[in-house]
């Protein structure tokens, strides 16, 4: 099925946006298509895994897309740009539901390695760690403590591993440093470390 | 840098799969003198691998069509709305009051020029200004009938000739004249920066070369001629026909095709485009009460899983028409080879240049077996054949093909023969059904 799947092709890209912006629905369609998977995945990994808040968010971005595609001026990737509304959108839906990030744990707090200080996965707790390691369920604990980190720190993750970001565009994206992106992620995945680390020993699967 | 720090350095570059042969020496010596540091690692890389994995979620089927058809509702303003932007703009009151003012001065106006019986020399003045003042509030307060006004022509079409005169032959749904327009008024792409169109340019501009108008517009005006060409030379009475001296000069005998009402359903025979995928075994419809069949696109492979029904079934382009499914298919790089009710013929590899050992025809398009009757997916009627230069452009396509709904079938168009011998490319072999 890999064979049969979109490949990257920035020309394409280039071409579909090109006609979409003269225009052209079918190029449009075409074009949104091709990014849907990553507005949705991107929505599920900032909003914690709830894929109906996940869905939300991605059809308002599709249709923001859809609908202001002129005011797309090719200066980023055009997947630099949805991600910047996903993020956005994101935001503002966890803002409009009044979420806050009290399940926020500073990693400012705890020293590095130092576990007895890491926030504790009650899951974990009720869940043996080699039931809880297979498969969807796996994935559900990973949305779920992904949920528990701060926005910020949900979105570099999201968009550095899941979506294979890179540093530059994140940083684009998210109009800030380089570095500072570096250092967001590498906080971000340490705290989730520390959260899913029953999780994760060697002897446990991850697929 | 204390041992710590340069670990994290180092992790983060292990990570990302950038360490250079140095630091991961460097990395294996510290992970080897410390324990708790390899687990930390090990932990890490399970859980950016937990990461990763996640990535290979899917947007649920129905997302972006559930989003296009919210995108094209119009934008509704409720009263409520209204007011509420309106408290919030106390520039709506400004406006209001401005123009009450503006029409209670044409009032004033245009009552006094009514209302008075004799004019004076400054009077018709005023009522000269009466008379523009009068007019300007038609303007202003009437647009609707502005709104009213017959549409203005459509700009005409830049290629010589009427392109679409022979639209009397097609179906009278009105989204083709329209595509044909966007297509017509659509500024012209620069052949270096749209391959696909540039190999247009490059096949048609041959066949039509005394006709072509200018450069700039060679690609879009190639693509209007070969519609016009296809349409010039399909009459009527024998639209069902295959009309193919250029095949037969190919030793290929194309098969007529059953005059119909129309094309219902059109899927999609890619032969063993890749190894897993064997053919096509499944057609589906979706009707639509308020309008013709609908068809969505599905697949099976090799262990006859449906594996392909959802991005088939997302693949709901929009097209009216055979000729605008042509030109899509065409705007993609596909080339339109030929139609024909023979499936042996359709999937034959006639176009592969024996003498050319570059390509193994064989690994493209092989010789189906003979598939026994019973196993045969029903309603296959016909074929038709594209030719594209890229197979992966080929698989592309397979996963994009459009519904089709509607009739307008066309048959060959003898200029594009050439390409059958062609010694390298895929072909995309569409099966069709005329419903009865």
């Amino acid at each position: 099925m890999s064979d049969l799947t979109w490949r990257e092709d920035p020309e394409a890209e280039r071409l579909l946006v090109e006609r979409a912006q003269q225009g052209d629905q079918l190029a449009l369609e075409e074009l949104l298509s091709m990014h849907q998977d990553r507005v949705f995945r991107t929505a599920l990994g900032i909003v914690g895994g709830n894929e109906e808040a996940a869905q939300e968010v991605a059809q308002e971005v599709l249709i923001s897309a859809f609908r202001h595609i002129q005011q797309f001026r090719g200066a980023s990737k055009f997947s630099t740009w949805l991600y910047r509304m996903t993020v956005n959108f994101a935001k503002n839906r966890a803002v409009a539901h009044g979420r806050r990030s009290a399940r926020f744990v500073s990693l400012d707090a705890p020293a590095p390695g130092d576990e007895e200080h890491a926030p504790r996965d009650h899951r974990a707790e009720q869940v043996s760690p080699r039931e809880a390691a297979h498969g969807a369920e796996l994935m559900e604990l990973l949305h779920e403590n992904l949920g528990k980190l701060s926005e910020e720190y949900r979105t570099v993750l999201v968009l550095r591993f899941i979506e294979d970001v890179s540093y530059e565009d994140i940083a684009t994206l998210l109009s800030i440093p380089v570095g500072t992106v570096k250092s967001r992620i590498n906080r971000a995945r340490r705290e989730l470390r520390l959260l899913m680390k029953d999780h994760l020993t060697p002897g446990e699967e991850t697929s | 840098m204390t041992p710590r720090d340069r670990f994290e350095e180092l992790l983060e570059l292990w990570l990302d799969d950038a360490l250079s042969p140095t630091e991961r020496a460097e990395w294996d010596s510290l992970l080897a003198a410390d324990d708790s540091l390899r687990i930390e690692a090990e932990q890490e890389a399970r859980l950016v691998a937990l990461l990763r994995q996640a990535g290979e979620r899917r947007a649920p089927e129905n997302l972006l069509s559930t989003a296009l058809a919210k995108a094209r509702e119009p934008i509704k303003v409720t009263e409520l709305s209204r007011a509420e932007r309106r408290r919030g703009n106390p520039w709506a009151f400004g406006s209001v009051a401005a123009m009450l003012f503006v029409g209670l001065i044409v009032w004033a106006l245009y009552q006094d020029g009514v209302d008075a019986p004799e004019l004076t020399p400054t009077h018709t003045t005023g009522r000269v200004q009466t008379t523009t003042s009068d007019s300007t509030a038609s303007d202003t307060v009437a647009p609707a009938e502005t709104k009213q006004a017959p549409p203005e022509s459509p700009a005409p079409v830049h290629s010589p000739g009427d392109v679409w005169r022979f639209r009397e032959d097609t179906p009278p749904s009105a989204a083709p004249e329209s595509r044909a327009r966007e297509l017509a008024e659509a500024p012209p792409v620069e052949p270096d920066t749209v391959p696909q169109d540039a190999d247009l340019h490059v096949f048609f501009s041959t066949a039509f070369e005394e006709t072509a108008p200018s450069p700039a517009l060679e690609n879009r005006a190639a693509l209007e001629r070969l519609v016009q060409n296809r349409r010039a030379r399909v009459v009527v009475d024998t639209r069902w026909r295959a009309t193919a001296e250029a095949i037969a000069q190919q030793r290929l005998a194309l098969a007529e095709t059953q005059q119909g009402d129309g094309l219902r359903y059109v899927v999609l025979e890619i032969p063993q485009i890749t190894s897993d995928v064997q053919a096509l075994a499944l057609l589906e419809t979706q009707t639509d009460e308020s309008e013709d069949s609908r068809v969505v696109l599905a697949y099976r492979d090799a262990t006859a899983q449906p594996q392909f029904l959802a991005r088939a079934a997302k693949a709901t382009i929009a097209i009216e028409s055979f000729d605008d499914f042509l030109s899509h298919m065409e705007q993609q790089g596909a080339q339109f080879l030929h139609y024909t009710a023979d499936r042996e013929l359709a999937l034959k590899p006639y176009w592969k240049d024996e003498t050319t050992a570059l390509l193994d025809a064989r690994a493209l398009t092989p010789t189906p077996e003979p598939t026994p009757e019973s196993e045969r997916p029903k309603g296959f009627e016909g074929y038709v054949v594209f030719f594209l230069e890229d197979p992966e452009t080929a698989a592309r396509l397979l996963m994009e093909l459009p519904t089709l709904a509607g009739d307008g079938m066309r048959n060959l168009d003898p200029s594009l023969a050439e390409l059958i011998a062609q010694p390298q490319g895929a072909r995309l072999v569409i099966p069709y059904r005329i419903a009865d």
